[in-house]
């Protein structure tokens, strides 16, 4: 399940989890060299001094008891030197390999060369498991004997020979393995805990932080219909969540904006729909009750017309719904350069008459160049729709100014109309389906869906559409091209 | 009874006036709705139907003021606009009734008669003075027990003096009432009606229900039942 509650637990106690036993681990690693140092050094301390105890010892010619020795080398210590006396095993032996003295129980198979090991090389260090005493460091040193002090010369100490001796020492690991054993023990044990304490504390902790979580889901269930707002304020929740409440009050407006055009449409359909449909009821109704012949006829002729204006209604809903569905990612297909200027002429073909019946001034101009890379029925029916709207509400008298030009990579069409009886605030409204300035119906001849195909079709083909009222009282309406 | 009709719609406005004249009514028409409030404060209409979206004044607006301005007539609101926010407006802007477009004539009709005859203080469909009467629903006339055929004019004429009994009705007011103002109205053509309507009458053995008050119109005496008394208009 995905939950930020678990996704929360599961990242800090995993993470602190994993930081206490890389602590630990550490901590019992250097506990663990610092005491095999310590007892490594302890084991060179030894073997030094075993090694002192080696002396070059020689005959004296005037102790008859001497008569018989060969001078050499001597391990002057009396003691016993099994492990239990010293604690440790040890074993000395001369360049030769000849051993001076050695624990009973060192092993035999525990051999070193000799050979190689100067006393400036220092001590050397290895482990070995040793029978009867387990795992163990051997220290291995050479070191040069001394000679017997000359006590007539006052000397109490004797003086370094060049003979050299290899004085092995090995000591059982046993007492530093218990000791690093009793600190992952503890570091364990203080693990275990801090885990459990951090692991309550992390789930109190996000409970708690995840509350206004909780208050703003309590706030959204209850935005009504009628209340469409989160209603605690944002600056009640933490920092980190009024962005998120930010974001959802804009959303609610536009679903509210969105609302609101969808009711304006429904209510201006339903209008331009019920009209009709009353008209033909009730020339059926009198018809039927009446069944005069001339009402008869002249009822049929009145049924014909009100087909063909629902009709062309449907035919324009369906173009909306075109382009609508192009819009949202239909078919791209089809497109080819469509020239402005030569779609201008096209729709105003047929139209210059009427226009001079009502005195309306009408010129088209402009830059030949311009044009759209469009479907071109989509761009054909945007230019026509602009050109008829712009014809049909100029009143007698007025202007109507077509331009199409090159400006960039932007190819413009721009209609110029007027003078209208239109604010800039209309213009952000006109292009709604059914959207007339004057509200009424007294002439059906429009569907009051012109303009909302100009734009359903123009975003279709990612075209820029744009209106402006000048102080003059002109409408501007503004296709672009390669405008974003 | 007079009925002005303000819709924009000229299809339906034509219709609605061919029904409506074809039923008895004396209609008038126009287009927009400042026309219609000049129609509806200068004519004394029995009953107005209005549209709401029309051009030069809204249908509302025009509501309001006709009875800001004492307005009386009974007004039936026809319009496309079917939500409840809608009928409560139109209710209370002043309207008597609120009709969804699209509907029926029968029901179109039976509100209108519904209307005048409460806008006259008319209880029932049937309105009896002695031997005398008259279906307002199914317009249709009885005297003497038997059924008086009568040309739609002439039951107009004759309903009009019904609904306002025990009142002396002027020749103007009958003409105002009984004929559009589209139609030319020969001088004495309520005469010919009144005199048409009394032949029927004696014909039915009936003599004497409507009087004729000299140099100003005439009267049916006495309060029929099936009516409230009302106030002199």
């Amino acid at each position: 399940m995905n939950s930020i509650r678990r996704s929360l637990l599961v990242f800090i106690v995993g993470g602190c989890a994993l930081v206490l036993i890389a602590a630990g681990s550490t901590v019992q690693a250097v506990a663990g060299s610092v005491l095999r140092r310590q007892l490594d050094a302890s084991l060179t301390a030894q073997a030094k001094s075993l090694a002192a105890l080696v002396v070059f010892e020689t005959a004296d010619p005037e102790d008859p008891a001497d008569a018989d020795d060969e001078p050499g080398l001597v391990f002057d210590y009396k003691g016993s030197l099994t492990y239990e006396a010293l604690g440790v095993l040890m074993r000395i032996r001369d360049e030769e390999g000849e051993v001076l003295a050695a624990s009973p129980e060192w092993p035999r198979e525990l051999e070193h060369p000799v050979g190689g090991i100067e006393p400036e090389d220092g001590a050397s260090v290895r482990s070995e498991v040793i029978p009867g005493i387990g795992p163990a460091r051997v220290v291995t040193l050479a070191a040069y004997a001394t000679s017997e002090p000359d006590e007539e010369a006052g000397e109490t100490t004797g003086r370094p020979t060049d003979d050299v001796v290899l004085v092995e020492v090995a000591g059982s690991t046993a007492n530093v393995d218990r000791a690093v054993g009793a600190v992952l023990g503890a570091l364990l044990a203080g693990g275990a805990l801090a885990g459990a304490g951090m692991s309550v504390t992390v789930w109190l902790g996000v409970r708690r932080a995840l509350q206004p979580l909780e208050r703003l889901r309590r706030g959204l269930d209850a935005i009504a219909e009628a209340d469409d707002r989160i209603r605690e304020p944002a600056a009640n929740y933490p920092v980190e969540l009024r962005p998120v409440i930010g974001a959802v009050e804009q959303l609610l407006a536009r679903l509210r904006a969105a609302m609101e055009r969808e009711r304006r449409f429904t209510d201006a359909a339903a209008h331009e729909l019920r009209t009709p449909i009353a008209e033909l009821r009730m020339i059926a109704d009198v018809a039927e009750r009446w069944p005069e012949q001339e009402r008869l006829q002249r009822g049929m002729a009145e049924v014909g017309a009100v087909a063909d204006e629902m009709e062309t209604l449907l035919e324009s809903l369906l173009a909306v719904a075109r382009g609508e569905m192009h819009r949202a990612g239909g078919p791209d297909e089809g497109v080819e350069p469509v020239q402005l200027l030569s779609a201008v002429r096209a729709a105003l073909r047929g139209r210059t008459e009427g226009l001079k019946e009502r005195d309306i001034a009408c010129e088209a101009a402009g830059d030949e160049r311009a044009q759209w890379t469009a479907r071109r029925g989509a761009a054909l029916a945007i230019v026509r729709n602009l050109i008829d709207n712009a014809c049909e509400y100029t009143p007698p008298g007025g202007t109507v100014r077509i331009s199409a030009r090159v400006e960039g990579d932007r190819h413009i069409l721009e209609i110029a109309n007027g003078p209208v009886d239109l604010s800039n605030e209309d213009t952000e409204r006109m292009f709604e389906p059914f959207w007339r300035a004057e509200q009424a119906r007294s002439d059906r001849s429009h569907s009051g869906l012109g303009l909302a195909i100009v734009t359903s079709l123009a975003h279709a083909l990612k075209l820029k559409v744009s209106a402006r009222v000048d102080p003059d009282r002109t409408l501007s309406i503004r296709v672009a091209s390669g405008e974003r | 009874m007079r009925l002005l009709i303000v819709e924009d719609s000229r299809r339906l406005r034509e219709s609605l006036a061919d029904g409506l004249r074809s039923a008895g009514y004396a209609v008038d028409t126009v287009a927009d709705g400042k026309q219609g409030l000049i129609h509806a404060r200068t004519t004394n209409y029995d009953l107005i139907i209005l549209d709401i979206m029309l051009p030069e004044l809204d249908g509302l607006a025009l509501l309001r003021q006709f009875r800001a301005a004492q307005g009386r007539a009974p007004v039936l609101i026809l319009s496309a606009r079917d939500r409840v926010e809608h009928r409560v407006e139109g209710l209370r802007s002043g309207a008597d009734d609120y009709l969804i477009k699209p509907f029926a004539l029968e029901e179109l009709l039976a509100r209108v008669e519904a209307l005048c005859r409460r806008s006259k203080g008319v209880t029932s469909n049937t309105v009896r003075i002695g031997d005398v009467e008259l279906d307002l629903a199914a317009r249709r006339f009885k005297a003497g027990g038997r059924e008086v055929d009568l040309p739609p004019r002439e039951y107009a004429v004759l309903e009009y003096l019904f609904v306002n009994a025990g009142r002396a009705v002027s020749r103007a007011e009958l003409e105002e009432h009984v004929y559009a103002s589209d139609k030319q109205v020969w001088s004495n053509a309520v005469d010919s009606a009144i005199a048409a309507i009394r032949r029927k009458l004696a014909h039915a053995g009936v003599n004497n229900l409507i009087e004729t008050k000299r140099g100003y119109g005439y009267m049916v005496a006495g309060v029929p039942a099936g009516m409230q008394a009302q106030e002199s208009s």
